[in-house]
């Protein structure tokens, strides 16, 4: 089923190419009549679980030629989804992909080789990216640079966490958000818009309850029947962790700007739709689990 | 018929108190729009009718359609 879901996510990212809709710069979403959706958001399932019923029963460590087949395999809807543009989620499916590849046995030496020609490829990437690309990474290094355009977003946002205070304005009455100052509040920026109204005490709640979901993850991760299930279950892990870091990142200004939600919090569809078909496929990893104790 | 549902009830919780924060969140960040909070609720119960789907499918179900066919039969 694994192939069948992984050819069904590529043909819709192929679909996107030549029939999807434009909005704000970029071909993302699919017409389907009663809702859009947005196909590369199910890449970030479909590829780390093609990834690990390709590696789930391959020797330790993996062959090279296992490794440049699965390399291929994330590499393949990356491409797509760059094409589209939409570099977040480029950069999230291709991080969901390589920690099932990581899961599955790569040696230390690898690993350390492969962050060496990642910094390396640096100025090659700076040179393939778009101008409103390069804006957000140096908007990143200084906001300030252009505070009424790429800048603001960050600016806004560190205003409204600041402003939050150790307990926040209480619920409602955030200023930043109620007076406009925040784009996409309901949706990317949602992160500030709660600190500002529950302070540092409940950003702290939150991250515990996200810490909670990572544990029970990892958990269920570990104690797995099979080779495929630790596999997908550290994938839905990783996938999930990357999400709040990368969102609660930006939002603080310590990351770029990428269109990446808050999970289970954001206002959105698509993802939210993905992130629970992850946690269903997670249960369903468990319950296997105690049917084999039985 | 509830009971043959199969749920980890830990992940449920959390999940279900993110959602809860998500629901607050939103009804505050849209200026107290019932309409967005009724299009998220919407959304979350698809999500959360794909996930209990989800969670039903032996794992091995994403491997091998056949191979689920018969673990259903030989374990259920």
């Amino acid at each position: 089923m694994a192939p069948l879901l992984f050819i069904f996510g590529m043909l819709l990212l192929i679909a996107v190419e030549f029939g999807g809709e434009l909005g704000g710069g970029a071909r993302r979403w699919l017409d389907l009549g009663v809702v859009r959706f947005q196909p590369s958001e199910l890449s970030k399932l479909v590829v780390p679980l093609m990834i690990a019923f390709y590696l789930a029963e391959r020797p330790f460590p993996l062959p090279w030629k296992n490794l440049a087949v699965a390399i291929g395999l994330i590499l393949l809807p990356v491409a797509l989804i760059l094409r589209q543009p939409d570099l977040g989620t480029a950069l999230l499916v291709m991080a969901s992909g390589l920690a099932v590849v990581f899961l599955a046995g790569i040696s230390w030496r690898l690993v350390s080789a492969g962050m060496v020609l990642a910094v390396a490829m640096v100025p090659l990437a700076w040179h393939f990216m778009h101008d409103y690309q390069r804006g957000r990474v140096l908007t990143l290094l200084d906001p300030t640079r252009d505070p009424l355009g790429s800048g603001y977003h960050i600016i806004q946002s560190t205003i409204a966490i600041g402003s939050g205070g150790l307990f926040g304005k209480g619920w409602q009455n955030s200023s930043q958000s109620h007076l406009e100052f925040l784009p996409e509040s309901s949706t990317d920026f949602i992160f500030a818009v709660f600190a500002e109204e529950f302070g540092l005490v409940g950003c702290g709640f939150l991250l515990l309850l996200y810490l909670a979901v990572l544990l029970r993850g990892l958990q269920i991760s570990v104690t797995a029947s099979d080779g495929f299930g630790r596999l997908m279950a550290g994938a839905i892990v990783a996938i999930f962790c990357c999400y709040v870091v990368v969102n609660i990142g930006m939002v603080s200004g310590l990351l770029p700007v990428v269109g990446v939600p808050l999970p289970l919090i954001s206002y959105g569809g698509s993802s939210l739709v993905t992130l629970l078909l992850g946690f269903g496929i997670l249960m369903s990893i468990r319950n296997d689990r105690k049917m084999w104790n039985k | 018929m509830l009971k043959r549902i199969r749920l980890d009830p830990v992940l449920l919780t959390l999940i279900l108190a993110l959602m809860a924060v998500g629901l607050l969140v939103s009804f505050s960040a849209s200026g107290g729009s019932t309409a967005v909070v009724k299009s998220q609720l919407l959304r979350m119960l698809v999500g959360l009718a794909v996930m209990v789907l989800a969670a039903q499918l032996p794992s091995v179900f994403f491997i091998e359609w056949r191979h689920c066919c018969l673990y259903s039969v030989c374990c259920y």
